[in-house]
């Protein structure tokens, strides 16, 4: 809805950075923590990931993004089925948040409540794990989430894959997802199973000499008169970096 | 033309709301600090003037998460046969001012939402069957009336560009207009192209640092406020004037430290990592340039007198409570306080929600009934079909309660007159125990037992009863009172409180376990039941009362990994100080 901060104009917080991108390169790192105080672009940086991140295939009108290339027994139960090639199409790798105060059936899917009371059939409307699939899920926050839907997040977290059991539907669905979360750690504790499932675990801080922070300053004036003219400046760099995401992926995968 | 004197008390007052009007979405709000009252209603008719919102919304401090988000909306939904998704209250106000009453009050979930809303102008909602993103571009009056303990949740201040106090302005402080809405208006078009010198960025920036403000927030806040106060003045450049007002409205009001204007400001003693590893930390001590200097010097000789005492006050206070917390709650199951519902197994135990249920189960109906008519055999069912996945539990929340055990050795070792004051230290104790609501029990071994003679009460005659009515004389059971309080720990700990024990005894141990008089059995037993109670959740405190201070009590708190204490030393307030530092 509204325009990214790029994410190569983001002043210092290097390993903020770099973590990410690794975690771009291979999500099988998994996950990402951001821990540090406020005003230190943690939301900032995780949002402009999104818009730096290189396109992925998949199955056309999928709804759990499924790899048209992949073996069959691992996709949805749609795309497992034994048919010809499926139909392509390119899009972005999914960037998910997963707001504060979600209830659990958008969370994990449930029935349709449309097509239920309109067409009166059982149909599952996948949740944010699904949309998520083969992407990134982010909770801000993270240490002030439910205990519920940290238990399902967990749980899907473990085994890449959603089972959903409810209204007589049985649903299963791949969701594997990069865990990226960010909190303060003066407010709270974060669970530590929660805390195992990240690979990667980064402390920001605010930089604290004035250079930097003038730097900053310009840049987010910059940013806040004209958004897509910023966008467009920063447009070569970033997609220097996306292409190094998408060779390095190549080198390791 | 506007007023430019700042030497009224009201002209920050004025002028924030001025800036509120003109810069409000970009600024994010106000942090208004002020009891209710007359002054600060007539500031908000001044903010209604200038911004020309005759009508500010306020969300309440208890609002339920589903109405400041929004959510589905029943009626309509069971209305059109389709999901209908209704406007929450951060919704509806987009693009308005909107005052957030009692800020210093709000839940940390509404805290959240708002600062997202801050952040992005947009929230997304996930929850009863709806996924939208609204778009919420607030600006934000957070009204705190709290007092020197309780304040707005930091996430939130930071993100309000403005923090304007006025807990010190009475009625007759309350100067003329000097804004009207039409200056707000001619300001706007120049906005943009108010230019700011590199130096006063710097300036800002470093003064930001100077104060021990960490996060940039404030600083690109500062760089706003001065740029807009430059159009109200109808300038197309920013001078000191305007520097100096960003410095006293966006800089100063968040100071952590005091600027030292002699010496280069030490670099972030808080975030200052170990002194092992020196070559990381990066040199950061510069000497201000003079044009900083010269612009501090100006900024500070605008302050009113006695506010530098003040901000020395606030900057201390605002150290200590960097990390503290609105005291420790947890969620429990059926007590407490009711903070929200959540999709749960009744069976697993829980309070059912029952609105919450029904809520739930409301969309369905009509394709429930739909598919239970689809079998032939059965009529067309009436009445309301609830199934297991509707139900829904009540959340609450508890603080959580702190027990406080006293183990009290009434043998004879340690002797009647010790356990007299033992006994008066105890009751000191109990009067602190009351004040902080905790619960207090007792138990006395003398003898061949331990006894627990007062079960936990907040009861604090009980308490006193209890006390006076013990006993002296006999032999020490060390390890069956270890073991009793290891009882109580464990069943504190399962009812989800907190717990400490003080323990007053010379550690002269004789009685084993089997209830037999061996002095080696008994303090050996009474060890091995010491390290079992260490593993237990609970903190420890070990009073030796012995007239001459033994080592043997110093094991005993060594084997709890508890802390030692020697009553000879020990008055009511070092006994005090002793119990608060163990429970922390």
């Amino acid at each position: 809805m509204s325009i990214a901060y790029p994410f190569t104009a983001i002043v210092a917080q290097d390993d903020m950075k770099r973590a990410l991108t690794i975690a771009a390169v291979d999500p099988g790192i998994g996950g990402v923590l951001v821990l540090g105080e406020r005003g230190t672009g943690k939301s900032t940086t995780i949002r402009a990931l999104a818009a730096l991140l290189p396109k992925i295939d998949v199955v056309r009108d999928c709804l759990y993004q499924c790899d048209p290339e992949a073996p069959r027994p691992g996709l949805c139960a749609q795309c497992g089925k034994p048919s010809d090639t499926p139909d392509a199409k390119a899009m972005t790798i999914p960037v998910v948040d997963l707001p504060l105060g979600s209830t659990e059936d958008r969370v994990v899917g449930a029935l349709d409540i449309e097509r239920a009371l309109v067409n009166g059939e059982k149909a599952f409307q996948p949740g944010l794990l699904a949309q998520a699939n083969r992407g990134f899920l982010y909770v801000d926050e993270v240490n002030l989430l439910e205990d519920h839907i940290v238990d399902a997040l967990l749980d899907v977290a473990a085994s890449g894959e959603n089972v959903v059991e409810r209204e007589g539907l049985s649903i299963r669905h791949p969701a594997q997802f990069v865990l990226v979360g960010s909190g303060n750690p003066e407010e709270g504790e974060l669970r530590p199973q929660l805390q195992d499932r990240f690979g990667l675990s980064v402390d920001v801080r605010t930089p604290s000499d004035v250079p930097t922070r003038v730097d900053i300053i310009r840049l987010r004036e910059a940013f806040d008169q004209d958004r897509s003219a910023f966008r467009k400046k920063w447009a070569r760099k970033e997609s220097a970096l996306r292409r190094k995401i998408q060779e390095s992926e190549r080198r390791t995968g | 033309m506007v007023a430019t004197e700042t030497d009224s008390p009201w002209a920050d007052a004025e002028w924030t709301a001025a800036l509120l009007s003109l810069i409000g979405p970009e600024l994010g709000g106000v942090h208004l600090r002020a009891p209710p009252g007359p002054v600060r209603d007539y500031w908000l008719d001044r903010v209604r003037q200038l911004s020309a919102q005759p009508y500010l919304r306020k969300i309440p401090a208890n609002i339920p998460e589903g109405r400041l988000l929004g959510g589905i909306d029943l009626g309509a939904t069971l209305q059109h046969g389709k999901p209908v998704a209704e406007t929450g209250m951060l919704g509806e106000c987009n693009g308005k001012l909107v005052i957030a009453a009692m800020a210093e009050r709000l839940p940390r979930n509404t805290v959240h939402h708002l600062c997202t809303a801050l952040d992005d102008g947009v929230i997304a909602i996930a929850r009863d069957g709806i996924e939208a993103k609204t778009r919420a571009r607030i600006t934000l009056i957070a009204t705190d009336e709290g007092t020197e303990e309780e304040s707005a949740h930091a996430a939130l201040t930071d993100r309000l560009g403005l923090a304007l106090d006025m807990t010190t302005l009475g009625i007759h402080d309350v100067d003329d207009e000097w804004f009207k809405r039409r200056d707000v208006e001619r300001a706007q078009p120049g906005l943009d192209s108010v230019s700011i010198h590199d130096e006063h960025l710097s300036a800002l920036a470093s003064l930001s640092l100077s104060l021990g403000i960490d996060s940039p927030r404030s600083t690109l806040a500062a760089v706003k406020v001065a740029r807009a106060s430059a159009a109200l003045r109808q300038h197309h450049t920013v001078e000191e004037e305007d520097v100096a007002r960003a410095f006293r409205l966006c800089l100063l009001p968040r100071a952590r430290q005091l600027p030292d204007m002699t010496e280069p400001p030490p670099p972030e003693p808080e975030n200052e990592p170990e002194q092992t590893d020196e070559a990381d930390t990066p040199p950061v001590a510069e000497q201000p340039p003079p044009e900083e200097e010269r612009l501090l010097e100006a900024a500070l000789a605008q302050l009113p007198e006695g506010l530098l005492e003040q901000l020395q006050t606030r900057a201390a206070r605002l150290r200590q409570s960097s990390t503290g917390s609105a005291g420790a709650q947890h969620r429990h199951q059926n007590r407490g306080r009711p903070t929200g519902v959540f999709r749960g197994d009744y069976r697993r135990g829980g309070r059912v929600n029952i609105l919450a249920t029904l809520r739930a189960a409301a969309p369905w109906q009509l394709f429930r009934r739909r598919e239970q008519s689809e079998n032939p055999n059965q009529e067309m069912p009436r009445q309301l079909q609830i199934r297991r996945d509707d139900i829904h539990l009540t959340r609450f929340q508890q603080r959580r309660e702190t027990l406080t055990l006293f183990v009290v050795d009434a043998s004879g070792s340690a002797a009647l007159q010790r356990l007299a004051e033992a006994k008066g230290a105890v009751e000191l104790l109990l009067a602190d125990c009351y004040v902080r609501r905790d619960q207090v029990a007792l138990i006395a071994f003398r003898d061949e037992a331990a006894e627990l003679l007062l079960p936990p009460t907040r009861s604090l005659v009980r308490a006193k009863k209890a006390l006076a009515a013990l006993p002296g004389g006999g032999a020490t059971p060390m390890a069956a009172a270890l073991d009793l309080t290891r009882e109580m720990v464990e069943r504190a700990s399962k009812q989800g409180t907190t717990m400490q024990y003080v323990i007053l005894t010379d550690g002269a141990a004789n009685v084993a376990r089997d209830g037999t008089r061996n002095r080696e059995a008994g303090t050996q037993d009474a060890l091995a039941a010491a390290r079992v109670l260490a593993a237990s959740p609970a903190n420890a405190l070990v009073i030796d009362t012995a007239q001459r201070p033994q080592p043997r009590a110093q094991e005993l708190a060594d084997a709890l990994h508890g802390a030692y204490i020697a009553l000879p030393k020990a008055d009511a307030h070092t006994l005090n100080r002793a119990i608060r530092a163990a429970s922390t």
